[in-house]
């Protein structure tokens, strides 16, 4: 029997597209709970299956949620780092460099942005299709040599990867910024794939 | 006693290159949201909040933001109002029409910020519209409107300034921050210079 519990959780630091992208259905339809990160208790994580940061929630808000997060990884938990979050500071083993995104890969015709996908038998793909990851993305990551790299950037190098070997659960980070655009209203293509994503944890949360 | 101009910092990566020229000359101090309280609210003279401030910190703390505007300050509000944090305003309304005509920014009212930026400057960045804004604040009642989008239709005030009853002014903006404007980053310092101007003329 697992020791974590069953509900999605999203903690968020009180931006506007936070509370939009988090708080407003159609996310918060999807989860169970959006927590504001300084109201965090360690108990929260108590009935949590899967803790998501959502996009640029500033770093300050969760360094200091480092060792529950740790915690709860290593009772089994999973821990979704979003885009801009700064994981690298506050999750084991993330080496991470950030760049300055390309906005605007789509105005040549016929362009793309240039992702593939990774670990093709991975469920995240049956969820999202590479289209709906590509608007941009803010960095890229360097993991351990066991993580599964779920997307590449042109050059290959990950945006996106699950590592289950550097604790007792499961981390996912992204260098795509779906909350933050959603919550904005800025990049429509954002909206479909936030609701998608939060699907997709919905079923790997009754898969365990 | 000098009024001091503030920027709200609220993001990992700090203001960013267009305000090096007036945090290097002393005409603006970036100051970290946690430790705003710590200031007495009648000394700030301007404040620019931007597009990331944490708006349930910010709705906390509106009596210490009412109290820098009864003391006649300045400021500066880049983003989506979804909280409560001064008086008068209203939660972010997004345009209905998302289309380029809808997105297209049209001057309302002279304001020293905008002057000699025209609508299609704003309007368009690389050919595309919808980067400026794509929605409202709404604006309180006795607000100027400086521009608006879809002035056929919808007539959305993407950017006012309001010189408030009690006191100081709010001007807002409803896009991203106003300082990632425009393509080249010296055009968007100027209009960083601008701003503080604009704040530096504080009755």
């Amino acid at each position: 029997m697992s020791e974590t519990g069953k509900q999605i959780i999203v903690l968020h630091g009180g931006t506007s597209y936070h509370l939009m992208g988090v708080e407003q259905p159609p996310v918060s339809d999807l989860i169970d709970r959006a927590i504001y990160a300084p109201r965090f208790r360690a108990s929260d994580l108590d009935d949590a299956a899967i803790a998501v940061v959502a996009c640029r929630t500033h770093p300050k808000h969760i360094v200091p949620l480092a060792a529950d997060l740790r915690a709860f990884l290593d009772r089994g938990g999973m821990v979704v780092a979003m885009g801009d979050t700064q994981p690298q500071l506050w999750l084991p083993n993330v080496r991470y460099a950030a760049h300055e995104p390309n906005y605007w890969w789509w105005l040549m015709q016929g362009a793309t942005l240039g992702l593939s996908a990774d670990s093709p038998d991975h469920s995240f793909h049956r969820a999202l299709a590479v289209a709906g990851c590509s608007w941009h993305h803010h960095g890229v990551f360097d993991p351990p040599a066991e993580a599964r790299v779920l997307l590449r950037e042109r050059e290959g190098r990950p945006i996106m990867y699950e590592d289950t070997t550097s604790t007792g659960g499961r981390m996912l980070l992204m260098s795509l910024d779906p909350i933050f655009h959603h919550g904005r209203m800025h990049i429509p293509k954002t909206t479909p794939f936030a609701e998608k994503f939060f699907a997709w944890l919905r079923d790997e949360r009754s898969r365990r | 006693m000098g009024h001091e101009l503030l920027f709200l910092n609220s993001a990992f990566e700090g203001p960013g290159p267009t305000f090096d020229a007036v945090i290097k000359d002393g005409r603006l101090r970036v100051i970290e949201e946690e430790r705003l309280p710590s200031l007495d609210p009648v000394s700030v003279g301007g404040l620019i909040i931007t597009s990331h401030v944490d708006q349930r910190w910010l709705a906390a703390r509106k009596t210490w933001v009412e109290a820098c505007l009864d003391g006649g300050a300045r400021v500066v509000f880049n983003g989506h109002v979804e909280s409560d944090f001064i008086d008068g305003l209203e939660r972010y309304q997004p345009l209905k029409d998302r289309s380029v005509a809808a997105f297209a920014v049209t001057r309302e009212a002279d304001h020293p910020i905008w002057a000699d930026y025209a609508g299609d400057e704003l309007t368009f960045r690389k050919g595309v519209a919808g980067f400026y804004g794509r929605g409202c604040n709404p604006a309180p009642a006795g607000a100027t409107v400086i521009n608006r989008l879809d002035a056929g239709k919808e007539r959305l005030p993407v950017d006012w300034e309001w010189r408030r009853p009690r006191g100081g002014r709010v001007l807002s903006h409803a896009g991203n921050d106003l300082w990632v404007t425009f393509e080249q980053t010296e055009l968007n310092a100027e209009l960083v210079g601008r701003i503080v101007d604009w704040m530096e003329q504080r009755s």
